[in-house]
């Protein structure tokens, strides 16, 4: 329960959302609230509802895909645009999350800010090479990628999300989603996603980030060298998940040890990859 | 906060704190077929049919509902006059200690509403977000398919 809270608002656009939240220094937005309904924090004194403020929409131009912070899990697993985005990872993703109940509420803008490291969105956009849109006093874009990094700095924790953008190369990629959990709806162990061009079994512009292994989502650098250019081979793939060691340290938690997430990481570099090399003539 | 909104298709005007989740709302003004499992809206027990979707009224703040439609299991069928869901999980035996059994009816009903004739594995994953600690869901599998071939939602 949130101890302090005094107002629930339900803002009906962006506007009146940004204003809501400039205002109020212990306004926070809820979507979904999965999360947020859960917290006890005694700072937060007001909720901005941002779920009627008309950012649930999924579109598509030449330009690329645009998905609204509010689309739903449950939405995203339907829409027929995101089943076409690197190869669908996204929709793939959603009917791996959680229950269905569950999908019902929670946001993909939600999932992307989540403060756990296992969520499913953010290796998806990082190999997506998406970008986030916040509205503030001003409009900020900021890439997934550097979205840690720059979260304090610019202040993006007051800001709302609204939009996730994603351009036409990347969603024209073959990608591959894979989540190693307990059962199918459990959170991630080890997740991992993963976007290139395939020509034949040759990738180039080959992106892997993995969620659940470290503090945060983060992207494979090494690995994705290792494969970068090559045809896919067992060779290659043993370099690949070999490289990934060298970009990541993986944690202990409840779920796993740090060795036994080690074995995984390599064993879902390797699969993502053969996989990837499998798709050609897919995207 | 004074709210207004159709609850299993009656207009109904209630007072909710800021801080409230329907879940407790719901309760207090007698729709007790809601139940409290988990509170942390991992369960299913509370779960309820708000403008068509399948949600946990646990996690969700009373205070967003102004002007919605609600449907619980009150609103689903009485004793007298059962829903063929109800009928259904009853006859199959898919009540046990029946904690779970208006939450997963809820999500059965919002299912046929959508899909008159879920496969098997569409039930499973309709019914993922309801846990029966009694482990009836293969009775429950039943009991939906039974309703959907007599084609009565």
């Amino acid at each position: 329960m949130l101890p302090n809270l005094q107002h629930y608002t339900v803002a009906q656009s962006v506007r009146e959302a940004v204003l809501l939240l400039t205002r109020n220094e212990g306004a926070r937005i809820i979507a979904g609230g999965t999360v947020i309904a859960r917290s006890s924090s005694p700072r937060i004194t007001q909720l901005v509802d941002i779920t009627k403020a008309g950012m649930d929409y999924i579109a598509e131009d030449d330009t690329g895909v645009r998905i609204g912070a509010t689309v739903t899990f449950s939405a995203a697993r339907e829409s027929p645009i995101l089943r076409k985005v690197g190869s669908g990872i996204i929709a793939q993703a959603a009917d791996h999350f959680s229950s269905a109940i569950v999908r019902n509420m929670a946001t993909i803008g939600g999932d992307m800010l989540s403060p756990y490291n296992w969520a499913d969105i953010p290796p998806i956009l990082l190999v997506l090479d998406a970008k986030l849109r916040f509205m503030g006093a001003r409009e900020l874009i900021v890439p997934v990628e550097r979205y840690t990094e720059m979260r304090k700095e610019l202040g993006l924790d007051f800001m709302l999300l609204t939009d996730i953008i994603i351009e036409r190369e990347p969603a024209d990629r073959c990608g591959v989603f894979l989540k190693f959990g307990r059962t199918k709806s459990d959170i991630g162990i080890v997740t991992i996603a993963a976007t290139a061009n395939v020509e034949g079994k040759k990738l180039s512009t080959v992106r892997l980030a993995v969620a659940g292994v470290t503090s945060q989502a983060i992207r494979l650098p090494s690995a994705e060298a290792a494969a970068e250019g090559k045809a896919v081979s067992d060779d290659v793939l043993v370099a690949a998940a070999t490289a990934a060691l060298q970009d990541v340290t993986p944690a202990s938690d409840v779920r796993a040890t740090s060795e036994y997430r080690a074995e995984l990481l390599q064993v879902a570099v390797k699969r993502a990859l053969a996989q990837l090399a499998s798709q050609e003539g897919s995207s | 906060m004074r709210m207004i909104a159709t609850i299993n298709g009656e207009k109904i005007a209630f007072e909710a704190e800021a801080h409230e989740m329907l879940l407790d709302v719901l309760r207090r003004e007698g729709y007790k077929g809601v139940k409290r499992g988990c509170n942390t809206g991992d369960c299913g027990a509370c779960a309820i049919i708000i403008d068509g979707v399948v949600v946990n009224s646990c996690i969700v703040f009373a205070a967003s509902v102004q002007g919605k439609e609600i449907i619980t299991i009150e609103g689903i069928g009485t004793p007298d006059d059962p829903h063929p869901l109800q009928t259904a999980f009853d006859e199959e035996g898919a009540i046990q200690c029946g904690f779970c059994t208006p939450a997963s009816i809820i999500t059965a009903y919002a299912l046929l509403k959508r899909n008159p004739n879920p496969t098997e594995e569409e039930i499973r994953d309709a019914l993922s977000g309801n846990l029966c600690r009694c482990g009836t869901y293969t009775k429950q599998i039943n009991a939906i398919q039974r309703v959907a071939k007599q084609g009565g939602d």
